[in-house]
């Protein structure tokens, strides 16, 4: 494999284009009619922001029950306080960050009560994992797309809650540093550090996985 | 021509040689390293190789009821104007040890009161 390149991801830093500055002229004028009280900005609000909350949940739960309620709670806090919201961050990173402090109480709370609601918490990724690996290789390429998902979704949930968010949020969401130290309040060193050690755990995980 | 990195340098830039932040002669130093060690070249294989397969997992997508639960409880909240009261016993709890004794001096006091001539 060649050392440049290779997971073509866009590149930080490059100036503010057109297309960010008409989203963020968008989320302001959203931003105004939510302070105005306008339901249907809230409703557009939700549905703009729900797939990736729902999928950052997901991946620091491992439980898509407990996701569901967590990201109906994430946005009922949000609507609570959205007069606390200072406009310097982005409304993403906003829900993020609302979504990381609940994400990290309820992992608390699921840890004291030994398990999540669903069987997916825990031992159901395990049991997952276990049968698709079982069964017996063949062509079907959704079979190996879903082998693929339970084997990263397993390796992802092996690490600590901290380390596990930093991927979601980089490696998953695709969330820039910046808004990375936003959201878990860290120092941007520390975030680097703690993600270099997590993917090299991660990788191996999946390295012994596969062996 | 650019400095001769170490292993454990080498190693340090795999997460900006991963996001595509490093400069160009940093990575080109870092290229130059892993052309010719076969045990960092391995490493950075392992370690791109990972990156790039939770970067191409599958996102999961919100049920389809989720907006709707979500525009339900905020129109509730906002018509019974009942914001946080939900959440009050979590900031504002009584001693079981002083409800208990309580309940029970009620229950005597409305017993007395309705007993009485």
């Amino acid at each position: 494999m060649s050392s440049s390149g290779v997971l073509g991801m866009e590149t930080e830093g490059t100036p503010v284009s057109a297309e960010a500055e008409a989203a963020a002229r968008e989320e302001r004028l959203l931003l105004a009619r939510l302070r105005r009280g306008d339901p249907g900005a809230f409703e557009s609000l939700v549905n703009t922001h729900q797939d990736r909350l729902y999928d950052f949940c997901v991946r620091m739960l491992g439980d898509r029950e407990e996701a569901n309620d967590l990201v109906q709670d994430v946005f009922v806090s949000a609507h609570q306080n959205l007069s606390r919201f200072r406009e310097d961050s982005k409304l993403s990173t906003w829900l993020f960050r609302i979504g990381k402090n609940h994400c990290i109480n309820r992992l608390k709370y699921l840890k004291r009560r030994g398990r999540g609601r669903s069987e997916e918490y825990g031992e159901q990724s395990e049991g997952a994992l276990a049968e698709l690996l079982g069964s017996p290789p063949g062509p079907d390429a959704a079979l190996e797309s879903a082998r693929e998902q339970a084997r990263v979704q397993w390796a992802i949930s092996q690490l600590d809650p901290d380390a596990r968010m930093l991927v979601a949020l980089r490696d998953i969401e695709g969330l820039s540093y910046e808004e990375i130290v936003d959201i878990t309040e860290l120092a941007l060193g520390t975030v680097k550090s703690r993600l270099h050690r997590a993917r090299e755990k991660l990788a191996d995980l999946l390295g012994r996985l596969e062996e | 021509m650019p400095a001769q990195l170490s292993h454990r340098e080498t190693k340090a830039l795999f997460i900006a040689l991963a996001d595509e932040e490093l400069p160009a002669d940093k990575a080109q130093a870092v290229r130059s390293h892993l052309d010719g060690c076969g045990e960092c070249a391995q490493g950075w294989q392992r370690y791109s190789a990972t990156v790039l397969r939770v970067r191409n997992v599958e996102k999961q997508k919100a049920p389809p009821a989720l907006a709707s639960m979500v525009m339900t409880r905020v129109k509730r909240q906002r018509r019974f104007g009942l914001k946080r009261l939900h959440q009050m016993h979590a900031h504002y709890r009584l001693p079981v040890e002083i409800l208990i004794p309580l309940l029970i001096a009620a229950a005597v006091g409305a017993f007395l009161i309705m007993s009485a001539p």
